[in-house]
């Protein structure tokens, strides 16, 4: 028997990092700027590597043959489990889906795992596994592998889910935003902010009957259509918890230039600009679960959108903004009265606001 | 400071009613404005109807609030 | 849509004419947190002529609710029989020892509610809890906590309580005006409060004081048009009072509304935060509910305020200084880590600014720098 090389002589002992004060707040997980900096001042110091500090929605791992693989996880807490337009099992895969489509990737395959709060209803579960099911279908990526754990009333709310998913991206493809210059244009797949709005009038207006549905879905289908068309996309991204005010924010920040969003242009549906006025909120900061935002060369714009309004889950996309000439990494919004104002990512979790 | 929406009353009674805007129906307090009834446009704070809008008056609220349907013009809901 | 966009660029262009006629700085102030939050989310101070400010007065609830008030609402929250139930616009602002967000985080029952009548469900579904309502807001809120204490009444309920932090707008206003430390040419007035008070509450501002207003609207359009109206009545020097909301606001007001207000609540004196006590600028219930007020029902003595050390939002509030001019903005305070009340509401000026209007140069390396710059709006 020979002993094992590798071993190091002297244990390792982890880096020592400044303790994190106070307690973890809600608005820690709203996906907004207090989870930046959880992301960057208690999470990044200590896991600290390449792959990892990039933050994209999924990171990719290096090339096996002619293409690399996009890895993604995602956990899923959202109260309650079942909205109008879906549930925690049909955003799961959806979720976990689009981190890999926007990264360029063809999903290859999911890994689910369920937590579940003894006294959780059967019947539910059922529910929650039908749609996880269906949207698998409709993503055409399979669940390949799972977990299931139990566990005692009161130490969870119902349900939680994990997804972690394994893309295939070709060596050749290259998204990042570092690659956006100015004159380059953004593109939105559909109208804004129906996921969000959706599920706080569930939470917190149950009282309200609306028309209002999430809209999530799988991206995989729409995001090779626009691929295919316009091989040279730039970056995507799914313009999730922060909304689009976010992804754009994120998009000027690290490209270094000014991006410049035209209020006109932005897809608003009636219904849910007036259920963000009743809670106080603004349809851009809130969440979407099937839209995304590309960026692509100003001579490409027109074949992006078309690839995109060819497809069901884009025949409302349109031009949304372009990148400036200004450098200062800062994003804009020119409103309809032609007025000009600063967008910046929202700060926690959104709070209907009344009086 | 004070948010009230405006909307169309689509049921009332006995001092409470639901009141409707591109279909987010929602259940209201009437009784600071016993005068509505089904079909009056309404102004709506924190689930009390304040004001029975005049009728040709809140066709121009409404036309200001159309605009805000922006480019959305003409989408369906079928896509879901 | 064109028709609201030309009417728009049509009294935008009035503004731009008659300001330039005018010549000399004018600056208005709006009463209503609303205005200050649809003046910035329009962009419109990027197309204002160069000499004609807006000011944000006391007219966000949450920015003049007194620290007190939240420190007393954060006791009852840690008894673990009383549930709290508030809107959604008081659960960050910071009172002595944290907020009704930590306190909620901590293990207390305090949850959002969209109206006062939801309060009311939930004392009568869960009769083991002492139920207290947060009162806040002006008159446009505050007969909807009138009728939550009349409905209780009706109901017989013995587990409901509120703590009521309402405002007045006009007594606020007179204070701003006898104290003499505001310089405002004209005051836009709240819609939806002169929807209850109706505009007539509003009639000496011109009349005593001199000074034009308008009322208005919350749509860019009407609150143009509104402003155009002030530097049209400044510049013929003829101040009076405009209605340009008439489709929601009469010269009553809503009698019924006040009629239930006035029968539960009666004027007192209160403490604004930053303003100080203000004469007959709150409500408290008449002595026939006293069964109904927290403050009383649980013993809880007003602690003294105390504004956090630096912070300037009383002189935010009155218009006296803009938000930067204060040492904490964006240097201590920020809608994440709000000091100030008016940096915790999204229609707070503080945040406002921040905001929209004040921006943070991004670094990546250090993603928190304390570097700020002003944002250049070039026309």
């Amino acid at each position: 028997m020979t002993k094992a090389t590798t071993q190091p002589s002297t244990p390792i002992t982890p880096r020592v990092h400044p303790t994190p004060h106070g307690r973890v707040s809600l608005a820690h997980g709203g996906g907004g700027q207090l989870t930046d900096e959880l992301i960057h001042d208690t999470i990044l110091p200590r896991l600290d590597n390449k792959l990892l500090n990039d933050l994209l929605d999924s990171a990719t791992l290096p090339a096996t043959g002619t293409d690399r693989l996009a890895m993604t996880i995602d956990s899923y807490v959202v109260q309650p489990w079942r909205f109008p337009g879906g549930d925690i099992g049909r955003l799961a895969v959806c979720g976990t889906v689009n981190d890999l489509a926007v990264c360029g990737g063809e999903p290859l395959g999911i890994a689910l795992s369920l937590i579940l709060a003894e006294g959780f209803e059967m019947t539910a579960l059922g529910q929650v596994l039908d749609s996880i099911a269906v949207a698998s279908i409709e993503a055409g990526v399979p669940v390949v592998t799972g977990d299931t754990k139990v566990v005692g009333r009161g130490q969870s709310d119902g349900i939680y889910i994990t997804t972690a998913g394994i893309g295939r991206v070709p060596k050749s493809r290259m998204l990042s935003p570092q690659r956006v210059q100015p004159g380059d244009v953004l593109i939105v797949n559909g109208p804004v902010g129906e996921h969000g709005l959706a599920v706080m009038l569930e939470r917190e207006l149950p009282q309200v009957i609306s028309v209002l549905r999430s809209d999530a879905a799988p991206l995989n289908g729409l995001t090779q259509a626009l691929l295919q068309r316009v091989p040279d996309v730039l970056f995507m991204r799914d313009a999730t918890r922060s909304g689009l005010a976010g992804v754009a924010c994120d998009i000027a920040r690290d490209c270094g230039w000014r991006v410049t969003l035209d209020e006109s242009c932005i897809p608003v549906r009636p219904e849910a600009q007036h259920a963000a006025d009743m809670l106080g909120l603004d349809p851009l900061e809130v969440a979407n679960e099937g839209k995304v935002v590309a960026v692509v060369r100003p001579y490409e714009a027109d074949a992006a959108v078309s690839a995109m309004r060819q497809h069901p889950l884009g025949q409302n996309a349109q031009v949304i903004g372009h990148v400036g000439h200004e450098s200062d990494g800062l994003c804009e919004l020119r409103t309809l009265i032609g007025g000009r104002r600063i967008i910046q990512k929202p700060y926690g979790e959104q709070l209907p606001r009344i009086c | 400071m004070c948010l009230a929406v405006p909307a169309k009353l689509v049921d009332c009674g006995d001092g409470q009613g639901v009141a409707d805007l591109h279909g987010n129906r929602v259940p209201v307090q009437t009784l600071f404005a016993p005068e509505a009834v089904v079909g009056d446009w309404v102004l709506v704070h924190a689930g009390f109807v304040i004001k029975r809008l005049d009728p040709g008056e809140a066709e121009a609220t409404w036309a200001v609030l159309g605009d805000l349907a922006r480019c959305a013009e003409g989408t369906d809901h079928d896509q879901y | 849509m064109t028709n609201t966009k030309d009417t728009t660029a049509r009294s935008l262009k009035a503004l731009h004419e008659t300001a330039a006629k005018v010549g000399k700085p004018l600056s208005f102030m709006e009463v209503c947190g609303t205005h200050t939050m649809s003046v910035f989310r329009s962009g419109l101070r990027s197309l204002l002529p160069e000499n004609v400010t807006l000011l944000s007065g006391p007219g966000c609830p949450v920015c003049v609710t007194a620290q007190s008030d939240i420190d007393m609402l954060i006791e009852l929250a840690c008894d673990r029989y009383v549930t709290i139930c508030t809107y959604g616009d008081m659960l960050r602002v910071p009172g002595a020892r944290g907020s009704l967000e930590r306190a909620r985080g901590d293990g207390a029952d305090v949850r959002v509610v969209y109206s006062s009548m939801d309060a009311v469900d939930i004392a009568q579904q869960e009769p083991q809890k002492q139920i207290v309502f947060a009162a806040v807001g002006f008159e446009t809120t505050a007969p909807a906590t009138a009728a939550a204490v009349d409905r209780a009444v009706k109901l017989k309920l013995t587990n409901f309580a509120v703590l009521a932090s309402h405002k007045l707008v006009m007594p606020a206003v007179t204070a701003l005006l006898e104290g003499g430390g505001v310089k405002v040419d004209g005051f836009l007035l709240p819609g939806h409060v002169s929807v209850i008070t109706g505009w007539r509450a509003f009639v000496s501002i011109p009349g005593k004081y001199g000074l034009p207003c308008v009322v208005g609207g919350f749509e860019d359009e009407q609150i143009v048009v509104a402003l155009a109206d002030l530097v049209s009545m400044v510049h013929k020097s003829k101040p009076s009072l405009i209605n340009q909301y008439p489709q929601a606001v009469s010269e009553e007001g809503n009698t019924v509304a006040r009629a239930l207000l006035t029968k539960i609540f009666e004027p007192c004196d209160v403490p604004w935060r930053g303003l100080g006590v203000i004469p007959l600028s709150g409500l408290a219930l008449r002595p026939a509910y006293k069964a109904f007020d927290a403050q009383r029902k649980f013993h809880l003595t007003r602690p003294p305020d105390r504004e956090p050390k630096g912070c300037r939002c009383g002189e935010v509030i009155t218009g006296a200084v803009t938000p930067p001019q204060c040492v904490l903005f964006d240097n201590g305070c920020t809608p994440t880590h709000p000091i100030g009340p008016c940096m915790v509401s999204g229609e707070g000026t503080c945040q406002a600014w921040f905001k929209y209007h004040r921006v943070r140069v991004p670094n990546k390396h250090r993603a928190h720098a304390d570097s700020t710059a002003e944002y250049e709006v070039t026309a």
